[in-house]
């Protein structure tokens, strides 16, 4: 049972994930430098982390979705791997196609760091199943682009087919704009490809995983549990802490 | 032969543009009567190929495949040859 953490030039929430996987879960965890020509075969899980990869230029991730390191991803990703996209790896999945939709500068163009209330509208997910759907949990969201946008036509394709699995939302669960800090169409912070293996979110949950970190600072590691149950479920999981 | 591309990739008319509505309220502010701003990115290339087709098909690739997201961006291109 091994992560693999994706490292682009710009990526700078890798290590945040490294300490999430290794220290925190204690479970194998290597990096895998973007530029490596290495074999993703012994790999369970995949991370790409949030941060900067080449300076946002052109597009948040569209330089790194170009990697060659990437198309080997997509054939992890196309025989079944799991593969976690946060923050900016959410915008290097969206450039890939392997997630569909687009992410347009915050609505106030302000980056917004702060912590914000999630509805988990999916919980039958490979990424979500240690929570329960229209569960509200709090996880810190640090982005400039999170305007999620889709158009009308995909969006009936994405309810119909239960993809959005997170939506920002207020304290009790609503669905408001007031609670939609970016201004993506109805409020969406996650969304999973068809085949259920492929997850982008905006907000960190790796920032919220110890209750070290501040208050309510652990809902983070329920997305990690259930990676992990898919594992345990196949029996084929190295004993790691407790999850 | 050798070409340079002017390349404009703009959002759709579809996806509202944060920062060209920003734009314009400030030029309003500013006492401009200005209605409407869109925001894009210019961007210019030289290239080479055997012919114009050809480096009009790869113009096109790079366009549509690389300097603009389709989901929510158009783009548009003039090419002219480059004398040597």
């Amino acid at each position: 049972m091994k992560f693999g953490i994706v490292v682009f030039p710009g990526s700078n929430c890798d290590r945040d994930c490294f300490w999430a996987t290794s220290n925190i879960l204690g479970h194998p965890s290597e990096f895998i430098w973007h530029g490596d020509d290495r074999d993703l075969s012994s790999f369970d899980i995949l991370i790409l982390p949030g941060g900067f990869s080449y300076g946002d230029y052109l597009r948040p991730g569209a330089i790194a979705a170009l990697s060659p390191l990437m198309e080997r991803v997509r054939g992890f990703a196309g025989s079944g791997g799991l593969v976690l996209g946060i923050c900016n790896g959410f915008h290097v999945l969206l450039e890939m196609g392997l997630l569909p939709g687009a992410m347009l500068p915050n609505r106030n163009l302000k980056f917004i760091c702060r912590d914000v209330n999630i509805r988990v509208e999916n919980a039958s997910t490979p990424f979500t199943s240690k929570l329960a759907e229209g569960q509200v949990i709090s996880l810190p969201i640090a982005h400039g682009l999170g305007n999620y946008y889709l158009d009308q036509q995909e969006l009936k394709v994405l309810n119909r087919e239960k993809r959005i699995v997170l939506r920002y939302c207020d304290e009790e669960g609503n669905i408001v704009d007031e609670a939609n800090h970016n201004g993506s169409v109805e409020n969406i912070a996650g969304v999973i490809n068809p085949a259920g293996n492929v997850f982008g979110l905006m907000p960190h949950p790796e920032r919220a995983m110890e209750a070290l970190v501040g208050p309510q600072r652990e809902d983070g590691r329920a997305f990690f549990a259930s990676m992990l149950d898919v594992f345990k479920e196949r029996g084929v999981l190295d004993a790691g802490k407790e999850t | 032969m050798k070409g340079r591309a002017e390349v404009r990739v703009m959002l759709k008319d579809t996806v509202s543009d944060p920062q060209g509505e920003t734009l314009q309220r400030s030029l309003v502010s500013k006492g401009y009567d200005v209605s409407r701003v869109r925001a894009g990115k210019f961007l210019q290339l030289e290239l080479t190929g055997y012919s114009r087709e050809d480096i009009v098909a790869r113009l096109e690739e790079i366009c549509s495949d690389i300097l603009s997201n389709p989901v929510i961006e158009d783009y548009e291109y003039d090419l002219e040859e480059v004398l040597e």
